[in-house]
């Protein structure tokens, strides 16, 4: 009887063991599987393009730059069940968790919520009345206020953001007649806003959500106006004059006037439309949509002159570059390009000099704008 | 001595073996074919997805419940199919498969291999503002193996079972992992 209960608490160990050598094994397989996980994530950033579609989202490998069209994509802010708005300026947030497009069919602005693991949108209605044609739109350093040209109704509006991204009218000003584009240097005292119509920089200082033109805007260039690029730093802004194949410089005064810089306007490719400055303040590029390439120089820190990188100009793979914009860590320069729809990837070399990659990103509709998320 | 005739009387018996054997099913059935028992398994799955390859910032670690059916056939052959739902915040994938096993006993222990074939359904949960649809059906397939302990005469433990899932969804090909763990329950002849 006594060895017959040893006997079975023997079996019954010997079961338990196995059990528990069964679970072991499971534990460390799951554990295993965590470790792959962290190894294969794909921490890069989101790039969303407004384009009359709606807004295409695409996640950017962190290491290759490989682009991935996020699943739902475009996602679109709707007129019916089945029209989009047509967006045509885009900003993200500097939280990262809100994304901002411009409507010119309906006037208005709409807040999309970002799910930062999927890189979906979902529009947050109702949405915020704007001027007439809202387009271009730029947020300010600290993601307090958000500045939106109207390009029918000729004016800037201002919104205040609230903690939770919800938009609320700050001010507006008239610009008399359609803005192109605007830029905020990351102090954020002074707004610049190209009027194309009247070959003219409006000027505008920041106080709280309010403008206030500064003295001697606008500033009127007789060589065209096609857009404004401002170094992050606020010392020198831009412009591209399409009709002269040139780009002027200015040099950005304390009180938000402008004074041309030494050498200025300096020779570009073709019509060119687009400028920007580099995160570093270091280099600038122009987008010549004529002869799609970008002419790329190197900046005088202390004059703001620009001197041409010894290989010019490089091409896109695109045709007709719209806009430029750079990615936070000033590595990669997106160009959007609306002839053969497309925003390509070029790397910007420790020169200055650009390379293109074969990330390029293909859109079946023209893009408008582009933002990135941090 | 050696009769000259035995060799072809040897043949011809061996010959008309083979040809009863050939032409008697029924009994190469009672034979070789054990009578079906068959083992329903039911318990939890995870399922590491590959979610980066839709856009996503990371795999996605997916928990859920499987359920499967095997019956053996003949030594250790045999086929069985599963059911299997894993959800997390953002998405859900359910998969139905079915296809043929070995297994191989040692000691108290089985292992058993398969390939199974199917369908996979992904859905998106937050799909956001779209016109896409945020769900695909497309094939899919599995190949993997379990491993089987026994606690009492009709109810195992299925300590680990891991498959390697392939399937499409929302256009790309994605390379999945899957493991489950539960109980096995054995009906019928055993």
């Amino acid at each position: 009887m006594m060895s017959q209960s040893v006997a079975e608490a023997k079996i019954y160990g010997r079961r338990r063991a196995r059990v528990l050598r069964a679970a072991l094994l499971t534990t460390a397989g799951v554990g295993l599987l965590h470790v792959l996980t962290a190894c294969s994530s794909n921490q890069g950033r989101l790039a969303y393009v407004a384009t009359g579609e709606g807004v295409f989202a695409f996640r950017i490998n962190s290491h290759s730059g490989a682009p991935t069209e996020v699943l739902g994509s475009p996602f679109v802010a709707k007129t019916s069940a089945t029209t989009a708005t047509s967006p045509a300026g885009i900003a993200v947030h500097t939280s990262d968790r809100f994304l901002y497009v411009t409507n010119q069919s309906d006037n208005t602005i709409s807040k999309f919520t970002i799910n930062s693991l999927s890189g979906a949108l979902t529009e947050v209605l109702p949405r915020t009345a704007a001027g007439l044609g809202p387009g271009p739109m730029v947020l300010d350093a600290s993601g307090s206020f958000l500045f939106v040209g109207n390009q029918v109704s000729n004016d800037v509006s201002v919104f205040s953001v609230g903690t939770n991204g919800a938009l609320s009218a700050a001010s507006t000003v008239s610009v008399g007649s359609a803005p192109s584009s605007l830029a905020l240097p990351s102090s954020g005292n002074f707004l610049f806003v190209a009027v194309p119509n009247f070959s003219a920089i409006y000027v505008f200082s920041v106080s709280s959500g309010s403008l206030n033109p500064v003295n001697g805007s606008p500033f009127l260039l007789s060589s065209g106006v096609a857009s404004v690029g401002v170094d992050p730093q606020g010392r020198f802004l831009y412009v591209p004059n399409p009709s002269q194949n040139t780009v002027s410089g200015f040099a950005i005064q304390s009180a938000g006037g402008l004074s041309p810089i030494p050498g200025s306007p300096f020779s570009a490719g073709t019509a060119p439309v687009a400028a920007g400055v580099d995160p570093s303040g270091s280099f600038l590029y122009v987008a010549n949509f004529g002869s799609t390439n970008l002419s790329q120089y190197t900046i005088n820190s202390s004059n703001g002159a620009v001197t041409p990188i010894t290989s010019s100009t490089t091409g896109t793979a695109g045709t007709n570059p719209q806009f430029l914009v750079f990615d936070p860590g000033g590595k990669t320069l997106f160009v959007g390009s609306v002839g053969a729809p497309s925003i390509s990837q070029l790397t910007i070399k420790n020169d200055g000099s650009l390379s293109v990659t074969s990330n390029t990103i293909p859109l079946s509709s023209v893009p408008r704008a582009l933002a990135l998320t941090r | 001595m050696t009769n000259g005739r035995v060799f072809p009387i040897d043949r011809k018996i061996t010959v008309l073996t083979l040809i009863l054997a050939a032409f008697s099913p029924a009994a190469a059935a009672q034979k070789f074919l054990k009578l079906p028992s068959v083992e329903i398994f039911g318990g939890y799955s995870y399922l590491h997805f590959q979610s980066t390859t839709l856009g996503f910032s990371k795999q996605l670690n997916m928990s859920g419940a499987i359920a499967g059916i095997s019956i053996p056939i003949y030594a250790g052959l045999g086929i069985s199919g599963d059911a299997s739902a894993h959800y997390s915040g953002d998405l859900e994938a359910y998969y139905f498969m079915a296809g043929p096993q070995y297994r191989l006993q040692w000691r108290a222990l089985r292992l058993t291999g398969h390939g199974l074939f199917g369908k996979g359904r992904s859905r998106l949960r937050n799909p956001g503002t779209t016109f896409n649809e945020p769900s695909t059906l497309a094939r899919a397939w599995a190949v993997g193996g379990e491993l089987d302990v026994p606690l009492r005469e009709r109810m195992w433990l299925r300590p680990l079972e891991a498959d390697y899932v392939t399937t499409s969804a929302f256009g790309s090909t994605l390379h999945n992992l899957r493991i489950s763990s539960g109980l096995i329950f054995i009906f019928g002849k055993h």
